[in-house]
């Protein structure tokens, strides 16, 4: 798969403050790619990089293979992108605020402004003044104009800021078939851990400038293989641990009143459960304790989000 | 290119949605609109006001013929003069209160040809009235004492003095010759007298007016070819003879003409300004002793600065006249001479000064007001190098200046066509060209001249908008640039008055370009400063230039923190 953002060792001072320390990935045609960290960890100056809003001090960004401090026009040519708020001129309708958008980019007759429009499902609110948007509605009116001149990178900073879930479901969506149906690689950082699962294949996070660490999302969901954690709830847990301790001997479980919590693979447990049944006990609850994104989020930055830099 | 041009349109929608811009825009075309009328109006009231020949005000009040002389009585009761002195001064006083009284009844005033034949009447009177009291033996003493005591020297010593010398010399002459010279005073004080009461303009020229210039101009003559005069009287002979002469052709072409002394005929004015540009052109500069004694150092820098303004200014006048006598020669009346609708328009210059205070806005707010609101970063992100970006800025705020400028000339040409007439847009403008008067077709010469004045909201425009850039912040940008282009007028006059001549070289004086087209450097701050306009139109684009480009450095290398 073709690289269509590559990130190559960069770094940004502001002052004497390292913000963005030798930071390197790269988002693949297609792809999804999250960018996780704690506030002030650096995501949106790595996102202004990238657009060219400030200037890289180290390293090379490369967009489509065009270096984007070098050939900025080349570079910028087909990446959309929304960087904090998405603010508009609000005393401009969202529709001029998107004629001026699309003016700027050669490459956007009017078809696919209406159908940018549709796509976003403005509807007849287009030809409000942006000023009496909802902060949901100025959110899709920063989609349409990211998505307008069909960009095949899109860069988004926080773009579920302000969306009700069916607009996060929405995004979801728009953004899944742009990079399933027409291999648009995007970027995009946010607070929202659970929203990021659900939306994005790989994730970077960044802590304190300094990538950590970058996972795909298989590495972290549960398969065959990979040992993870279940929450049982059984009627006499002391014959169940004890069943428990001889089916699984590493299970380090942990009791609590009626409940164990132990780990195990799916075909442990699933023996498990047939074991304790065969011996007539009853089971009201059996769960995996699902190794989120968040835990893996707390992990990694071990709680630096009480701690702001 | 097809992309900078789309730029720019993107820049012009943003200005032109904006309430204030289009508030503004509407300001200027109404007031643009109004203006020809505005000014008719204000030319109506002051037409229809009455300002008598002589008028003494009390408490801002015209004094009647009645208070007036009440006034002089009590003036007479306290001025310490003896009994016999009183009675001669009240026969002066006498002549002064009637001729006040004549003014009202007869409704002579400003401007009026009448009105400046009433000194002359009532001076001559006055002079013959003292001449009758050395006939009749009185003691020059006394009479001067009279004189002095009520204030009347200046009219009855023509000779400016301020002494009794005149009372001698004519006290001096044989009986004969003083009785000759009061005989014929009498004469002049009737028929002067008769002229204004029947209102015979043409008459009193062809029967006083001419005759006495050409009397005036034989006795000059005759004094210039005494022998052994002093170079100085000599000049100063020279320079009367001058005038009169000029006198004299104006009347004999008044006479031929037929020009009355009517402020709406073109000619007339014509007229004026030729003698006045005569005078100015005959002046020459005082010597250097008189420059230090007069206090002229006080408003110039040295004496040779003097000497070169009374130069320049002689040049200028000597073009004016250059210009008047072709216009009248040709029939084609000249600009400021004529009421009509090119004078208008060329007044109406000033409203490049309200097209800049809306660029500023504009140009103040431009890129600051992306920077606050946050616009700038989805702005910056497209595929467009910066340098366009902000260049599309300057264009889009310059055309849009233009633009103003444009429609309120033409708004104020429509307005004033109908008022005052549109077969005058098509008089030519003339100018001295090259040494020789030139015919330049007015819209021509209007286009120019707007492009001239417009450099002001060049300049005004690039420093709202480098200030605005560099500070993001735009009530400062347009505070700073306010001061710098408005408060220029302020700070010339003040740097004059301290004698800072080094303010010519400064953008201070150059705060309304129009002016100089208008009234030229003269007429804008007179002659006390080096200011050429040329220089200030350098000044301003070079200035605005160098704004452009620091502006365009700036913006390019610094990062979009917010
Ligand atoms: N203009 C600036 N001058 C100095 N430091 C800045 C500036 N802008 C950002 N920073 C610093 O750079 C660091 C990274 O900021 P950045 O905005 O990239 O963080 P972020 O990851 O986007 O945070 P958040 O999740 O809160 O949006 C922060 O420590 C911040 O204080
Ligand atoms: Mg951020």
């Amino acid at each position: 798969m073709a690289a269509v953002l590559e990130i190559k060792n960069v770094c940004k001072h502001f002052g004497k403050k390292t913000v963005v320390d030798h930071v390197s990935f790269s988002v693949n045609e297609g792809e999804i790619f999250g960018f996780l960290g704690p506030n002030g960890a650096g995501k949106t100056t790595v996102i202004k990089m990238i657009t060219g809003l400030i200037r890289i001090d180290e390293g090379e960004i490369f967009v489509n293979g065009y270096n984007v401090a070098k050939n900025f026009e080349k570079a910028m040519a087909r990446v959309g992108g929304i960087i904090e708020n998405p603010e508009m001129y609000g005393y401009l309708t969202g529709r001029t605020n998107l004629k001026i958008y699309s003016r700027m980019h050669g490459n956007v007759d009017d078809a696919r402004f209406q159908e940018t429009i549709e796509m976003v499902k403005l509807g007849n609110r287009i030809d409000d003044k942006v000023k009496r948007y909802s902060l949901g509605m100025r959110q899709r009116l920063g989609v349409a104009q990211a998505i307008l001149h069909r960009p095949n990178l899109l860069v988004l900073d926080e773009p579920t800021n302000g969306l009700d879930p069916v607009g996060i479901k929405e995004l979801r969506d728009t953004l899944h078939t742009l990079s399933r149906e027409q291999g648009v690689a995007v970027l995009v950082s946010s607070h929202l851990l659970s929203e990021m699962e659900l939306m994005c294949d790989r994730f970077g996070i960044i802590d304190n400038g300094k990538i950590i660490d970058i996972k795909t999302m298989d590495s972290i969901q549960l398969n065959e293989q990979n040992l993870a954690r279940y929450h049982l709830e059984v009627s006499d847990i002391e014959r169940a641990s004890k069943i428990a301790a001889e089916l699984i001997p590493d299970s380090a479980p942990s009791i609590d009143g009626n409940c164990i919590d132990l780990s195990a693979t799916r075909e442990e447990v699933a023996n498990l459960n047939k074991a304790w049944i065969e011996n007539g006990l009853l089971v009201y609850e059996l769960s995996p304790v699902h190794k989120s994104l968040e835990d893996e989020f707390m992990d990694i930055t071990h709680g630096s989000k009480t701690q702001l830099r | 290119m097809m992309k900078f041009i789309h730029l720019v349109q993107n820049e012009l929608t943003k200005q032109l949605k904006k309430v204030s811009v289009i508030v503004m825009i509407i300001i200027l075309l109404v007031l643009s609109a109004a203006y020809p009328i505005l000014k008719l109006i204000v030319q109506n009231i002051s037409e229809n006001q009455f300002y008598p020949a002589f008028s003494y005000y009390q408490n801002g009040e015209l004094a009647d013929g009645e208070t007036y002389r009440e006034i002089q009585e009590e003036m007479l009761k306290n001025s310490g003069l003896t009994d016999k002195e009183q009675a001669l001064a009240q026969q002066l006083m006498d002549l002064d209160v009637d001729y006040y009284q004549m003014c009202q009844d007869y409704k002579i005033g400003y401007p009026d040809w009448r009105s400046e034949e009433m000194s002359t009447l009532r001076d001559t009177h006055m002079l013959a009235a003292v001449q009758k009291m050395l006939l009749d033996g009185e003691s020059v003493e006394e009479i001067y004492r009279a004189v002095e005591g009520m204030n009347y020297t200046y009219s009855v010593d023509q000779s400016g003095t301020g002494d009794d010398t005149f009372l001698q010399e004519m006290a001096a002459l044989p009986k004969e010759d003083l009785q000759k010279q009061y005989d014929e005073n009498i004469q002049k004080v009737n028929e002067y007298y008769q002229a204004i009461v029947q209102n015979d303009y043409v008459g009193h020229l062809k029967k006083d007016l001419l005759p006495a210039a050409n009397e005036n101009i034989t006795m000059l003559e005759e004094q210039l070819k005494q022998p052994g005069l002093e170079d100085t009287v000599k000049e100063q002979l020279n320079y009367q003879l001058t005038l009169i002469k000029t006198e004299r052709e104006i009347i004999q072409y008044r006479i031929d003409h037929e020009v009355m002394y009517d402020p709406d005929d073109w000619r007339h004015n014509t007229l004026l300004s030729l003698y006045a540009q005569t005078a100015n052109a005959n002046e020459s500069p005082v010597t250097q002793e008189e420059f230090w004694d007069q206090g002229y150092n006080y408003r110039y820098s040295s004496y040779e600065q003097y000497v070169e303004s009374v130069e320049k200014s002689r040049k200028e006048a000597e073009d004016q006249i250059a210009l008047c006598e072709y216009s009248l020669e040709k029939g084609t009346p000249m600009m400021e001479n004529n009421d009509g609708t090119r004078n208008l328009l060329a007044g109406g210059l000033v409203f490049t000064l309200l097209v800049m205070v809306i660029c500023i806005m504009v140009g103040g707010g431009i890129m600051s007001s992306e920077y606050s609101k946050g616009t700038v970063r989805l702005l910056m992100l497209r595929p467009v190098s910066r340098w366009k970006i902000i260049m599309s800025k300057f264009v889009c705020t310059l055309l849009f200046g233009l633009c103003c400028m444009a429609a309120s000339g033409l708004v104020q040409a429509i307005a004033g066509g109908i008022i005052y007439g549109f077969s005058d847009l098509l008089t030519p403008v003339l100018m001295m060209m090259g040494g020789a008067v030139t015919e330049v077709p007015f819209i021509l010469w209007y286009v120019a001249a707007g492009l001239f004045a417009g450099i002001n909201v060049l300049f005004a425009s690039c420093l709202a908008i480098a200030l605005s850039t560099l500070f993001k912040n735009t009530a400062l940008a347009v505070g700073l640039t306010i001061f710098a282009t408005l408060s220029g007028s302020i700070v010339t006059a003040m740097a004059m008055d301290l004698g800072w001549s080094w303010i010519a070289y400064t953008i201070f004086p150059f705060y309304y370009m129009g002016g100089f087209v208008v009234s030229g450097a003269s007429g804008m701050f007179g002659t006390a400063l080096p200011i050429s306009p040329i220089y200030g139109a350098i000044l301003l684009s070079a200035l605005s230039v160098i704004c452009v480009i620091v502006t365009t450095i700036v913006f390019q290398k610094r990062d979009v923190k917010n």
